[in-house]
């Protein structure tokens, strides 16, 4: 399917599509619907139809009446002349364009008055709305029928235009329905052709009859070869698109200036390009040979409906307007009428004489006629879309808005319209004649894009208001939306006094307020911290103090403390060890973290010591991660420490059972069997398969349980999980054994003094050590700490006593100080 | 013992063990480097050695060689702590946390249950026991080793002071009209009483932690005057 072209950008689109897909504009016409048109009717034979009674009489009259072709004949004749015998409803008898309009009867022009024809209707230099000079207007106009003429090939024999109906043979009055004049466009009204409007390039026409066109030497060359000259040209294309221009330049006339196609329509044609027939008299179509033939006996005129018309003209199928055209044209009266109008009308400069135009000017006409073998293809078969350069749009506008097209028309004119316009057209004189214009019809949306000339003044009452658009597609059009929205247009909001009515109080408070407020930002010097340095010092002069009553012990040895009395809990503990047998297994739990070494191993020790001499086997075990070294660290110095020292070895005289992890629940997994939470010894070895461990199979094998902590909560828990697994069924209780420190000894006492005995002995603190080895009568590092511990534990308390007293002799004084401000 | 039979890594320890005890001395001074530089070193030996110690005691030990190395018995009792041990190890991102909450509730539910059953089994039930038994005078004064009497006077204390701390910790009043509330006059009386023996019992404490801490600080000044001596004979 071919592509439209866009008539706005030009460029190609689908056929089917309606508008154009790159500018939006609109590719198919928007037509005066013919099928709004009241379709036709069949009217009486011989009768008029209600249009008829609005149509000059001179146009009544050309149609003649029973110019009825026979079926025979009618497929005989061409296309277009097929398709002209049907009626048109769409094409009315107003669709005829005014030249063809003068193509009427003498008898017509005779019953119009000549008052009928004022001076406007003369031909006028130009069409201001259109910008173009006489020659092309008429130019473009005669395009107009040939357009039409393409239509109506394509269209059904019904289309016949009523022009057609009206210049061909007497078609029944059926076949021709007329159409009311309110359904045609103005520009196609028959009010508007006979009215003041008749364009310039009409007048001619109108006025050609007023030559002798009938007789041979009146006629065009081209016209004239038409009766008899071989190689005439077609003639379904000359008599509708080819009306005699009004040529406005001597080149023009002579065709020197004529594009080529013009030029080559003076051309001998080819005679295969005579394809009307015209190639030689034999072989014209009959109706052409009908119409030489009726040429010398003109039909009769009757001023009713025509009469029908001799049996040879319709036998020869020549169409009516030809058959008139060549019956010699108009009447004398008709010529004196027509020349009648020509004169007083504002002829312009350029105007053609009546000569010029049917008489020698016409031998252009009468060449290209004669030559040209076809048209150019602008001309045969005009595109679908609006011709802006055509003059007569397709679409139907108002009349007001035609005056406008001309500018925009004129800036679309084709190339080879633009060459072929004479260099010396002069513009029209006298201004632009709207009047005596047929209004270009245009499109509605090419009316909308039409730009508003500068300095056009006061935009009409149908115009919207606003200014126009001075820049993009739009420049010119008024009443569009503005880029900006109003909203956007912020003005500067109206400034109100905001000045309040203060009065002096408020003014004062306010002040007031300003500057309380002003202080709370101000930084202030923070007071001197006295007492920092004081504590400082007094810190410093503690702990010197309790560091020389520790030293001065150690190094002069003297004084010597006197060596604590052990009380119940320690001589139970001692009992206990003293009660062991020689290689008993004692189980001895390490659990006490290094800060606190310095007591718990000066206090287990003297313990171990007890151990050591009785000849336990003693087996370590730890529920903390240091405990393990705790222990072999514990060893070594009871090792040292013995007098003489100790030969303990592992895994001979005691078994490191390493770290049991879990804490409670490792210990209570410990208690349920100890050789699976503790299989291995410190360095790896099975713990339970030789030496003194090889026989216990629970905690109550062993003969002794000790447990060394610094923490209650560790001692709680192996008097809670550990102290029932002591028991030996009908051989009593393991006993259990607490060397403690001396923070954990309040905690763990009452284990040891309740009715339930849970913990059998417990030696806690330095003191508790001391007094172990007093018992024992060994010396050992409790007793060398003992001194020092004693005086420092003296200087500590006196420290502490002689600040309560101080800070009490402060709180006193500050008391009466606060007594006397009082009572002041 | 002298410097001369003294051997290096021994010498090397107690120079070290020199430099870290005066550090942490410093602190008499307030807070500074070498203070916490002494800190720092402690902290990081300690985490070390537990790390070492977990590993060559505990998991090495107990859980990988049974799994590898051990009788079908061993293995079985192996591999749950060892899923349970790797679910543990999801608690290092968040993303996957929740999968370690799983081992987490055991340990938890494990601990509590033995903590509880130990403290109803070894503390509760034995101190209210002994609570009870005080009063068992003729016991009691054998045990102890002194006369009904003292006994009797003994067990009035005790129980004045279990009775009056407990109560001291008992916080409920009866609200009054347009007045707060307050506890009754023989709750608040007790309560007072009982003031006194948490009071002695904070004091025997502070008493224990001193000399606890005095210990060390001996132990300590006297391992620097061995060593002075050493150094210096």
């Amino acid at each position: 399917m071919a592509d439209v072209r866009c008539p706005m950008c030009g460029k190609s689109n689908p056929a089917e599509r309606e508008t154009c897909q790159f500018c939006q504009a609109r590719l198919k016409p928007l037509r005066v619907s013919p099928s709004g048109s009241t379709p036709a009717q069949p009217t009486p034979m011989g009768g008029q139809s209600n249009r008829d009674d609005d149509l000059p009489d001179w146009l009544r009259d050309m149609r003649p009446v029973g110019d009825e072709l026979p079926p025979e004949q009618e497929e005989d004749l061409p296309n277009w002349l097929k398709g002209s015998d049907a009626t048109d409803p769409g094409v009315e008898q107003s669709d005829l364009p005014d030249w063809l309009k003068s193509f009427r009867s003498p008898a017509a022009v005779e019953e119009r008055p000549v008052e009928d024809y004022p001076a406007k209707e003369l031909p006028a230099a130009s069409d201001d709305a259109f910008a173009l000079p006489d020659w092309l207007s008429g130019l473009d106009k005669q395009a107009t029928p040939s357009e039409q003429d393409a239509d109506w090939r394509a269209e059904p024999a019904a289309d016949i235009p009523d022009w057609l109906v009206s210049s061909g043979p007497a078609q029944p009055p059926a076949a021709s329905a007329p159409q009311p004049d309110n359904d045609l466009p103005d520009w196609f009204s028959p009010a508007a052709a006979q009215d003041e409007d008749l364009p310039d390039w009409s007048q001619p026409a109108a006025a050609a009859p007023a030559q002798p066109p009938a007789s041979e030497e009146g006629l065009p060359d081209w016209l004239a070869e038409l009766t008899g000259a071989p190689g005439g040209p077609a003639v379904d294309d000359t008599p509708e698109a080819w009306a005699p221009p009004a040529p406005s330049s001597p080149e023009l006339e002579q065709g020197g200036d004529f594009p080529d196609w013009l030029q080559e329509l003076n051309q001998p044609a080819a005679p295969g390009a005579a394809e009307a027939g015209l190639a030689g008299a034999e072989d014209l179509p009959d109706w052409i040979r009908d119409e030489e033939t009726r040429r010398e006996t003109p039909p009769e005129r009757t001023a009713g409906p025509a009469a029908p018309e001799p049996a040879s003209a319709i036998e020869a199928g020549a169409p009516d307007w030809m058959a008139a055209f060549l019956r010699g044209g108009f009447g004398e009266q008709e010529e004196q009428e027509l020349a009648e109008r020509r004169q007083p009308g504002p002829a312009p400069a350029e105007t053609p004489a009546e000569e010029d135009l049917f008489g020698g000017d016409l031998d252009w006409l009468q060449e290209m006629g004669a030559s040209a073998p076809e048209l150019p293809e602008s001309l045969e078969a005009p595109p679908a879309g609006p011709r802006l350069t055509s003059g007569v749009a397709p679409f139907a506008i108002n009349d007001s808005d035609a005056d406008e097209i001309g500018p925009l028309a004129g800036e679309q004119l084709p190339d080879w319209l633009a060459e072929a316009r004479p260099a010396d057209a002069a513009p029209p004189a006298g201004g632009p004649v709207d009047s005596g214009l047929t209004p270009a019809e245009l499109p509605s949306w090419l009316e909308a894009m039409r730009p508003v000339p500068a300095g056009s003044g006061k935009p009409s009452d149908d115009e919207p208001s606003g200014e126009p658009e001075t820049a993009g597609p739009l420049a010119g059009l008024r009443g569009t939306l503005p880029v900006e929205p109003h909203i956007l247009q912020v003005s500067k909001p109206i400034a109100h006094p905001l000045k309040l009515q203060v009065a002096a109080d408020q003014q004062a408070r306010a002040e007031l307020l300003a500057e309380l407020v002003q202080r709370e930002g101000e930084a202030k010097p923070l007071p001197a911290r006295r007492t920092l340095a004081s504590q400082h010092i007094l810190r410093i002069g503690i702990a010197i103090l309790l560091i020389l009553t520790i030293l001065v012990p150690l190094f002069l040895e003297e004084p010597q403390s006197p060596m604590p009395l052990a009380g119940l809990q320690t001589s139970a503990a001692n009992e206990l060890i003293q009660a062991l047998p020689g290689g008993a297994n004692v189980l001895v739990a390490v659990d006490f973290e290094p800060g606190l070494s310095g007591e718990l191993t000066a206090t287990a020790a003297a313990v171990l010591d007890h151990l050591m001499i009785k000849g336990a086997y003693l087996a370590f075990v730890s529920t903390t991660p240091v405990g393990s070294l705790q222990a072999e660290r514990l060893v070594r110095i009871t090792n040292e420490q013995g007098e003489p020292p100790h030969q303990y070895r592992s895994p001979d005289q005691y078994l490191n059972l390493g770290f049991i992890p879990g804490g409670p629940a490792g210990l209570l997994a410990f208690v349920e069997s100890p050789r699976q939470a503790a299989p291995l010894t410190l360095d790896n070895k099975y713990a339970w398969m030789s030496g003194a461990l090889e026989n216990v199979q629970s905690l109550a094998d062993f003969a002794l349980v000790m447990v060394i902590t610094e923490n209650p909560e560790t001692a709680r828990n192996w008097i809670e999980q550990v102290g029932p697994g002591l028991e030996r069924p009908g051989q009593g209780k393991t006993p259990l054994l607490m060397v403690v420190s001396a923070q954990a000894e309040p905690l763990v006492r009452p284990y040891y003094e309740g009715v339930s005995n849970q913990v059998q002995g417990v030696v806690s603190g330095l003191s508790g050590g001391a007094s172990y080895e007093d018992l024992m009568g060994r010396s050992g590092l409790a007793r060398t700490f003992w001194t020092p511990f004693s005086l420092s534990l003296i200087a500590a308390a006196l420290l502490i006593l002689l600040g309560g007293l101080f800070n009490a002799g402060l709180a006193l004084w500050a008391r009466r100080k606060g007594d006397t401000e009082g009572e002041g | 013992m002298d410097l001369a039979n003294l051997a290096l890594p021994d010498l090397v320890g107690m120079l070290v063990g020199l430099v870290l005890t005066l550090s942490v001395f410093s602190y008499i001074f307030g807070d500074n480097a070498l203070f916490r530089l002494a800190i720092h070193i402690f902290i990081g030996v300690s985490s070390a050695y537990v790390l070492a110690l977990a590993w060559y005691s505990v998991i090495w030990p107990q859980l990988l060689v049974p799994l590898w190395l051990g009788t079908q018995e061993q293995r079985l009792l192996a591999i749950f702590p060892f899923l349970l041990g790797g679910l543990l190890l999801t608690k290092a991102s968040p993303r996957l946390a929740w999968i370690g909450s799983l081992p987490m509730a055991y340990l938890v539910g494990v601990g509590v249950a033995t903590a509880i059953g130990g403290a109803v089994i070894g503390t509760i039930f034995p101190q209210v026991a002994a609570a009870i038994n005080v009063f068992d005078l003729e016991l009691a004064a054998q045990a102890a080793g002194v006369s009904t009497a003292v006994q009797l006077v003994n067990g009035v204390v005790f129980l004045l002071g279990t009775l009056s701390t407990l109560i001291y910790f008992h916080f409920g009043a009866r609200p009054r009209t347009n007045q707060p509330p307050q506890r009754s006059a023989p709750v608040e009386a007790l309560a007072w009483v009982g003031q006194f023996f948490i009071a002695i019992t904070f004091g025997a404490l502070f008493a224990g932690v001193y000399t606890a801490a005095l210990a060390a600080l001996v132990e300590r000044w006297t391992f620097i005057a061995d060593l002075i001596r050493l150094i210096l004979p």
